[in-house]
């Protein structure tokens, strides 16, 4: 118990260290409560537009380009996005080309939109996919009215009364189709009711971001026994009466005490009282492979090489396991530390 | 001093073998990135019980659809295959079209599609959910035309059939309302490239967190000091140092870049490399400028990694640039990582 006490001390007193560890906690912790407020609204994949017509067709597309949510439109010039777009803001852009509304009104479905990429972006099908959705609705309509005159003797009805006609049928549920969608665990034959919201990855990252910062914490709070090593007390320590096995265990101790705090702080960026468990659990094992590993390395800069290689190893295959599935990524990325963390906070 | 400098360096010989380690290992986790993560990604299943062919154009909408196939792995069955290939995990999602699904879509009765989706990934999960209203709208969007156009005709001899067939392949036939335009020079940001990059400025923050450990380590065993007093300059003992680290940081990198690009066939342009050296002598030098201003090993330790993590993280190292809101992006333009990545991004692998 003496030795833990010693430990918890020496830690404290290094100023130095207490305020560097207090300044940057409180830096990250704002960074990622910043992140954590808009996950919502920046999840939605950032798309550059051009409109060159003017067309009600094109502004009816635009405001519901506009609305999905999935997208986060940004609007400009082709030069000015194109900029955006080699310099990562977008992930690809499309240009309503001029008269994509007379296209559409005569019954045209070729090349209505350009949709620019990179050679071998593949999200650009999905988001054009997306984008389909809401001009699907446009070219039926004026391909059915183009037949809906071709068919009567009389004289037709204006087309925007015919629009407003079947717009009214769209109101009514019975023709509103929609998949029956169930979101199912395979291996728990469960079915989540649950509403799928846009900022999942988001907060799996920022899950992921949090991880990383209590194994980073675990990491240095463990370089004192390097130093031990290296200024030769920890030889000394050696010499003095007391089994390996305790004396291992206050000093982890120890450093386990001095990272709580930073556990409590992630508990409350997770809102629940499970994150502190959670983090409290991840951060014992983290002290405890730190621990093991400063003392077998005693060097503090082989210490700090292969900490490095623990923290960034970690953390990129936690986050690698996040987008591992969706990338064809290997599925045993689930079951390292820092997935499982991230799988169980959220 | 220079020279005696690169032999500082390489006098470590456990350092050395730890370093090329992390170079192997590093070389290889890309190269295994890139192989593992080609080919689709979504599975998905579809299981017709309507047997119409109208159905059977839904099916094979997706089946042969070539840029539906780039992210989608289709696979056929009945719902009992399906719901067996689910059970096992070897399924993200599937679609059953019920029997009688065109009989009840032609008399504008609603009979959904069910659709079942693994939530265990909510990476996927998202995509899925959101592609199934997409498809949705499609559905109403011919349905509803169907059904404005036999009102608006008000014959009873009028069969609507052709026209609903019409609008449905214009539904399924959506790739042609889209011109490609592919930027050659540009390789798109794929999450698998974006975070190679990402790893490649990482690495170098640690190695210039590397060389200030060792700055301040000289410098707290007053080995500057004794330097100085026999006449050398401060100034030229700490570029003598910053450039021994970036020439042998600078060659490690260049040979695992190649490395990448001989295994991974992967194509790295001479000005990425260029752009690998400007970090490594942007960030060596910020790295060794903090230690002379810092008192002790453990508060450099807690700062240097802090810093890593925070310039990671504002510089879109973790989530991507364009993810970033405003407010982030302005801390960002402040990183070496922003500017890397930026910088790499322009260039591509």
């Amino acid at each position: 118990m003496n030795r833990f006490i010693l430990r918890l001390k020496l830690l404290l007193r290094d100023r130095t260290a207490c305020i560097c560890y207090a300044i940057s906690v409180i830096v990250m912790f704002c960074l990622l409560l910043g992140l954590s407020s808009v996950s919502e609204e920046q999840s939605a994949i950032p798309v550059g537009l051009v409109i060159r017509d003017d067309s009600r067709e094109t502004e009816e597309l635009a405001e519901n380009i506009r609305k999905t949510k999935a997208i986060k439109v940004i609007e400009g010039k082709e030069a000015e996005l194109k900029d955006q777009l080699f310099n990562g803001y977008l992930n690809c852009i499309f240009i309503i080309d001029d008269g994509y509304g007379d296209k559409v009104r005569a019954g045209e479905t070729e090349d209505l939109i350009t949709v620019i990429s990179g050679k071998d972006d593949r999200m650009s099908v999905v988001i054009s996919d997306i984008i389909a959705g809401s001009m699907v609705y446009d070219i039926c309509l004026n391909k059915a009215y183009r037949s809906y005159r071709s068919l009567i003797s009389t004289e037709p009805v204006p087309l925007n009364a015919y629009n407003t006609y079947v717009l009214s049928l769209k109101e009514d549920p019975s023709y509103d189709f929609s998949f029956d969608k169930k979101y199912m665990d395979p291996e728990k034959k469960t079915i989540d009711e649950s509403e799928v919201t846009n900022g999942m990855i988001y907060r799996q990252m920022i899950a992921g971001m949090l991880c990383m910062l209590l194994c980073l914490m675990a990491f240095v709070s463990c370089n004192c026994f390097c130093l031990e090593y290296e200024n030769g007390v920890a030889y000394r320590l050696k010499e003095l009466p007391g089994s390996r096995i305790p004396t291992f265990l206050m000093d982890f101790f120890g450093v386990f005490v001095y990272t709580i705090p930073l556990s409590v702080a992630a508990g409350f960026l997770s809102k629940s009282v499970m994150g502190v468990v959670y983090s409290l659990t991840y951060l014992i094992l983290m002290c405890l492979i730190c621990t093991v590993l400063s003392k077998s390395v005693k060097k503090t800069e082989a210490y700090q090489l292969v900490g490095a290689v623990l923290v960034v190893g970690l953390g990129i295959l936690g986050f690698v396991s996040v987008f591992a599935e969706l990338i064809g990524g290997p599925a045993f990325l689930k079951f390292t530390p820092n997935a499982i963390y991230i799988s169980l906070l959220l | 001093m220079f020279v005696k400098d690169l032999k500082l360096i390489f006098s470590d010989r456990k350092m050395l073998i730890l370093l090329a380690l992390l170079v192997i290992i590093s070389v290889a986790g890309v190269i295994f990135c890139i192989k593992e993560t080609r080919g689709p990604a979504v599975r998905f299943g579809i299981a017709d019980e309507d047997q119409t062919e109208d159905s059977y154009l839904l099916v094979i909408y997706f089946d042969e659809n070539e840029g539906f196939n780039e992210y989608f792995k289709v696979v056929r069955g009945t719902k009992k295959e399906l719901e067996e290939a689910f059970d096992r995990g070897e399924l993200d999602m599937y679609m059953v079209i019920p029997e009688g699904f065109t009989r009840n879509l032609k008399s504008y009765v609603n009979m959904p599609i069910e659709t079942i989706i693994n939530n265990s990934d909510k990476t996927k999960l998202e995509l899925m959910s959101i592609l199934a209203d997409t498809y949705s709208e499609y559905i109403t969007a011919v349905q509803i035309n169907c059904k404005g156009l036999t009102d608006m005709v008000g014959r009873e001899d009028f069969d609507s059939a052709l026209v609903q067939r019409e609008l449905v392949l214009t539904a399924l036939g959506k790739d042609s309302f889209f011109r490609r335009k592919t930027i050659d020079r540009f390789e798109g940001i794929s999450l698998v490239n974006y975070y190679i990059y990402s790893g490649i400025i990482l690495i170098i923050l640690y190695a210039g967190l590397f060389a200030g450990l060792k700055s301040l380590k000289e410098r707290l065993g007053k080995a500057g000091e004794r330097l100085v007093s026999v006449g050398v300059g401060r100034g030229k003992i700490f570029f003598s140092s910053l450039s021994a680290f970036v020439l042998v940081y600078t060659v490690i990198m260049g040979i695992a870049l190649g490395l990448i690009a001989g295994l991974g066939e992967l194509t790295v342009p001479p000005v990425a490399i260029f752009f690998v050296f400007l970090a490594i002598v942007v960030v060596c030098s910020l790295f060794m400028l903090i230690s002379k201003f810092v008192k002790s090993v453990p508060a450099y330790m807690i700062l240097g990694n802090m810093l890593i993590l925070f310039t990671t993280i504002a510089g879109g190292g973790i989530i991507p640039i364009m993810y970033l809101p405003e407010g982030c992006i302005a801390v960002a333009r402040f990183t070496p990582t922003y500017w890397f990545i930026k910088l790499i991004l322009q260039t591509g692998f």
